[in-house]
């Protein structure tokens, strides 16, 4: 694959360096647009804090970072996708909220499909199909869209969902998406023939919880008491791997193995598998079979996701050709398909950082542990775990003084950290300067039990 | 229905059938021939005073989204229903005047006195839920109290008093406990306790969560805090119990957080099955192999998620036969943007999530769903539905104004087989107002054939909802009285032939949300006339069949003699 010329990244550039200072940014292409020269700005921005927030799932904090953004920069596209993608993530979404953002988006973007659907989402979850099915009508027909309105009436009225889903797997028969929603569709009027689909869905994508589940009850329905059995232990695994299960959601290294297990266990290695193997690998520092993992990956047929996730893993592989390769084709993508993905993504690179550091403060070995926190820093400025690693390691390592200064960068990014505002506190009192305190407290963005009990115990 | 023919029952699978139905529905119901509303709130008239109180102070603690629960009993054996309402309490260091206690309304000829106090139940802990059950086998309706904090075990004394013994029996736990139940888990015959649990919510150190902007709380979200595991309290038969649920394979992570809880026999085997309900993630179904080993074949049996696989918010929990086929089928409320569930059993525990084409979906996605009940309410021979709605989350509107923090309640009409139309808007105003509901037990108050509603309310008075619809149908209600060991017939199983069509009811502790209802069966009989013979499904397996029995009354059956002792006809409205 060419990496594209210095034009193309030169304007991805500007756009990105607006959030450069973000794990966000990092995610996308940090290490072209340092080769590139782009400089951070100078102090962190709302839209900074937004994102940081929205990365830590502190989402009802990032709403309100991205609205004052958007305040004073009612165009930004970055601020808007974001804003809207905030309203529908952790426990209060709002999903009127989100389409009023993209529709302001969308009034100025009509082309721009990513967003469009992702409105036709929102407007599904509404129940509001009439302004979903226009917003469909409006865009030119694509297996996208004969997937958008089939979903829409997948409850309503089964059997246009059904029409529409013949139309869309002529279009693409390897549409995993597609065959899973087949699955649900003929799984009570036609057992065997759902059973079908869900072979074909799972060897797309073994990691389908949805098909899983779906594939073991149709195989108990049928008979196969073996094969259901066995799906339903692999989507128990699944759940457990999302935190949903049984279990809490296990470490990357606790993961590891039952990737591995899944891995096993399915025919076909499919690229969500070998993609899920390799994050996980890159994770656990294993990276020379993180290497072997990502170039059996058939880079040609991967989504944007796909593609800049192999990106990520790619350069943390150090395989350099392959992870600018694959920046360079997300950041040919239209700005809000690659901003959704990573608005979407966890933070691959800095959660390696963090897992290191984290290992050698768990063995005790601080001096280890300060120097990766050290290098993790050069690497992401502003990730907040970090620095708040280094803060607990000064600490440790008997200099109180640098620990304010860390804790006090650390809630210049992060502000909703209560107990890093405790612990600075503590220390300003320590060192004498009780009068900063009250004002440190009253700089928190929220109330908080901690800092109410900070305030009685000094009587602020 | 009142003055119609009856429904003809759909076949499975006929959109238009049912169409056609739902324009009958609306075509027949009584509010086209007259202007009485069905249910009626009488909570003033008979003079239930009772105020739900958690004295919040907008710190939004946890622990005040979930309150109260609500029980049908008739503690002193005069054969009629009294009402014991749970309270709530405020923060520690917050003082309300007077005191939330939780209160035991007498039921003296239809008005209800408080008699709580005197009697020792007027608790002031934060309760949460209570159930009924025979702790001590002297066959007096004990009472087990649900806090956050020590839980309650009340011994009924002779009907004249109650004795605290949670502690000494070893039942108080700590912590949150949500919803219980009571029945012979091990089949000895006296009465085990199952307890749900939910999260570990400390007020010293709650998890703080809010919006930045306005500088405001929120209530945190489940996910915030671990879940508890629920309790397994075996009865030791000397008035100790023993909690086992580890040892015995009822075991819960800490990703689990409990709310509802049911004691069913769901595969007919002859022993209690358990299935409790997961605030987000996999419900659990315990299968028990008759001595109180279990087995969780939740995921298994098709009943531990929805039909996509995935977990969904469960609060209460209705078993009953929907469909005919004499199997318990379940009903799970759930949060907003998800629907109540409905899973049919089709034997050997294997259930199907049948909600797209139960009609429960749709209605329930915009309210989150609480105390949830399957009776019979219009007496036509099917089960009705009737859910308790209530967002969790005050300020819901300024977040998503779709929402609503107070909702209104919900009854749903069975159609025949399980399909079901909401009929709230044609069930009276008592249906259309909006409160932040939680508790919900069903019970015939008034001794009248028509089962009522009582629904609790947070921070508001209690509704109870007298049920005067007005139809030709006729009813039976029965009284049953165990055997020595379980006098309170908690298992038991009741058949009913009415004509071609059979129906079941159970003899059940617990269920709804936090709640209890009559443990009194009540059969709705069409128009028939016919008197009726029914056969019983004793706890201890033995079975047995009634005499003819008249129809329009309450009967007692004693399992000793299966004998006839009493034979009471129903009040007359005039009577009250």
């Amino acid at each position: 694959m060419p990496i594209e010329p210095q034009a193309v990244l030169d304007s991805a550039c500007q756009e990105t360096r607006r959030f450069y200072r973000t794990k966000l940014g990092a995610l996308s292409c940090l290490g072209l647009l340092f080769l590139n020269g782009c400089q951070p700005p100078d102090e962190p921005t709302d839209l900074v804090r937004g994102l940081n927030a929205f990365d830590e799932q502190e989402y009802l904090l990032s709403r309100d970072y991205l609205q004052r953004h958007l305040d004073l920069e009612p165009n930004s596209d970055t601020g808007r996708l974001a804003v809207a993608e905030a309203w529908r993530a952790g426990p209060l979404q709002s999903p009127s909220q989100a389409a009023e953002h993209l529709q302001t988006y969308l009034s100025r973007h009509p082309d721009d499909l990513e967003a469009r659907l992702n409105l036709v989402g929102n407007l599904r979850v509404l129940h509001d199909t009439g302004a979903a099915l226009t917003l469909i009508d409006e865009a030119p027909e694509s297996p996208r869209t004969l997937r958008a309105r089939a979903l829409i009436v997948e409850s309503a009225n089964p059997d246009q969902a059904r029409e529409l889903l013949d139309r869309w797997l002529r279009l693409d028969p390897e549409d995993q998406i597609g065959l899973a929603l087949a699955v649900r569709l003929f799984r009570t009027t036609e057992p065997e023939r759902a059973l079908d689909f869900a072979r074909r869905a799972l060897r797309l994508d073994p990691f389908d919880r949805t098909t899983t589940y779906l594939a073991a009850r149709l195989y108990r329905a049928t008979g196969d008491v073996e094969q259901a059995k066995d799906l339903m232990a692999r989507h128990q695994l699944l759940s457990d791997l999302e935190g949903s299960g049984s279990k809490s959601a296990p470490s990357p290294s606790e993961a590891l193995p039952l990737v591995r297990e899944l891995a096993s266990k399915t025919t076909v290695a499919s690229t969500s598998v070998q993609l899920r193997l390799a994050e996980l690998l890159t994770l656990t520092d294993r990276t020379s079979e993180a290497r072997d993992q990502l170039e059996a990956i058939d880079r040609t047929d991967l989504s944007p996701e796909q593609t800049l996730l192999v990106g990520r893993l790619a350069s943390r592989s150090a395989l350099d050709e392959l992870a600018k390769a694959c920046f360079a084709t997300v950041l040919e993508l239209p700005v809000s398909e690659h901003l959704s993905a990573q608005l979407r993504r966890r933070r691959l690179r800095q959660r390696v950082r963090e897992e290191r550091v984290s290992q050698a403060m768990r063995n005790l070995d601080h001096d280890a542990a300060y120097a990766l926190v050290q290098e993790g820093l050069g690497e992401f400025p502003d990730g907040s775990i970090l620095l708040a690693a280094r803060a607990q390691l000064e600490l440790h390592l008997g200099d109180p003084e640098a620990a304010r200064s860390s804790l006090q960068q650390l809630l210049e990014i992060a502000p909703w950290r209560d107990r890093d505002r405790v612990r600075l506190a503590e220390l300003l009192v320590a060192n004498g300067q009780i009068d900063e305190v009250a004002g440190l407290l009253d700089a928190a963005p929220r109330e908080s039990p901690l800092l109410d009990q900070l305030r009685r115990k000094y009587q602020l | 229905m009142s003055d119609s023919p009856p429904l003809p029952k759909p076949s499975a699978g006929s959109a238009n059938h049912r169409s056609i139905l739902v324009a009958l529905l609306v075509l027949f119901t009584p509010t086209s021939t007259t202007a009485q509303d069905w249910f009626v709130r009488v909570t003033d008239p008979v003079g239930l005073t009772f105020l739900h109180q958690d004295g919040r102070t907008g710190e939004k603690h946890y622990v005040e989204t979930a309150a109260s629960g609500v029980a049908w009993i008739d503690f002193d054996q005069d054969d009629d229903l009294d009402l014991y309402l749970v309270n709530g309490s405020p923060a520690p260091g917050i003082e309300l005047t007077p005191t939330p206690r939780n209160a035991l309304f007498e039921n003296r000829g239809g008005k209800f006195v408080d008699v709580a106090s005197p009697l020792g139940v007027d608790d002031a802990a934060f309760g949460m839920g209570v159930c009924a059950g025979d702790a001590n086998g002297d066959g007096w309706i004990d009472l087990f109290v649900t806090n956050y904090g020590p839980d309650r075990l009340y011994l009924n004394q002779g009907g004249r008093s109650f004795l605290e013994v949670a502690g000494p029996a070893g039942v108080a736990g700590s912590g949150w406990s949500s919803s219980c139940a009571f029945g012979d888990l091990d089949g000895d015959g006296d009465h085990d306790l199952y307890v749900t649990r939910y999260v570990d919510f400390d007020y010293a150190d709650p998890a703080p969560c809010g919006d930045p902007s306005a500088k405001t709380r929120y209530y945190c979200r489940p996910e915030n805090f671990d879940g508890v595991p629920d309790a397994l309290y075996l009865n030791q038969g000397n008035g100790t119990f023993i909690e086992a649920g580890k040892e015995r394979g009822v075991s819960t992570a800490a990703t689990e957080r409990g709310f509802g809880v049911s004691l069913v026999d769901f595969d007919l085997d002859g022993d209690l099955d358990i299935y409790a309900a997961n605030d987000g993630s996999q419900n659990r179904l315990y299968e028990n192999d008759g001595s109180a080993r279990f087995e969780d074949v939740g995921l298994w049996s098709g009943a531990g998620l929805s039909a996509l696989g995935v977990p969904e918010a469960g609060m209460g929990i209705a078993v009953g036969d929907l469909n005919g086929d004499l199997l318990p089928d379940l009903v799970v409320t759930h949060f907003s943007m998800e629907t109540n569930t409905l899973y049919t059993n089709l034997g050997d525990l294997q259930f199907e999530d049948v909600t797209e084409t139960s009609g429960l979906g749709p209605p329930s996605l915009e309210y989150v769903g609480w105390g949830v009940e399957l009776f019979d309410f219009d007496n036509d021979g099917d089960l009705d539905l009737a859910v308790a709605n209530g967002h969790m989350q005050e300020g819901i509107e300024q977040l998503e104004p779709r929402l609503k923090y107070p909702q209104p309640n919900q009854l749903f009409e069975n159609l025949g087989a399980g399909r079901f139309v909401e009929v709230s808007p044609q069930a009276g105003a008592a249906w259309q107002t909006h409160a932040v509901s939680r508790g919900l037990a069903v019970g015939d108050w008034n001794n009248d054939g028509r089962l009522d509603v009582v629904i609790s309310n947070t921070n508001d008075r209690v509704d109870l909802l007298e049920n005067r619809i007005e139809t030709k149908n006729h009813w039976l209600g029965l009284s049953l009285v165990g055997p020595a060991e379980n006098r309170l017939a908690l298992g038991a199983v009741v058949t009913l032939q009415n004509g071609t069509s059979k129906q079941t009811r159970g003899v059940r502790s617990g269920g709804s949300f936090q709640s209890q209802s009559d443990l009194r069966v009540h059969f709705g009989l069409g128009q028939s006339q016919e008197s009726v013979r029914v056969d019983i499904t004793w706890p201890n397996g033995r079975r047995q069949s009634s005499p003819r029995l008249a129809i329009d009354r309450y009967h007692t059956l004693r399992y000793d003699d299966l004998a006839t002792t009493k034979d009471r006809a129903p009040t007359k409205p005039s009577d009250r």
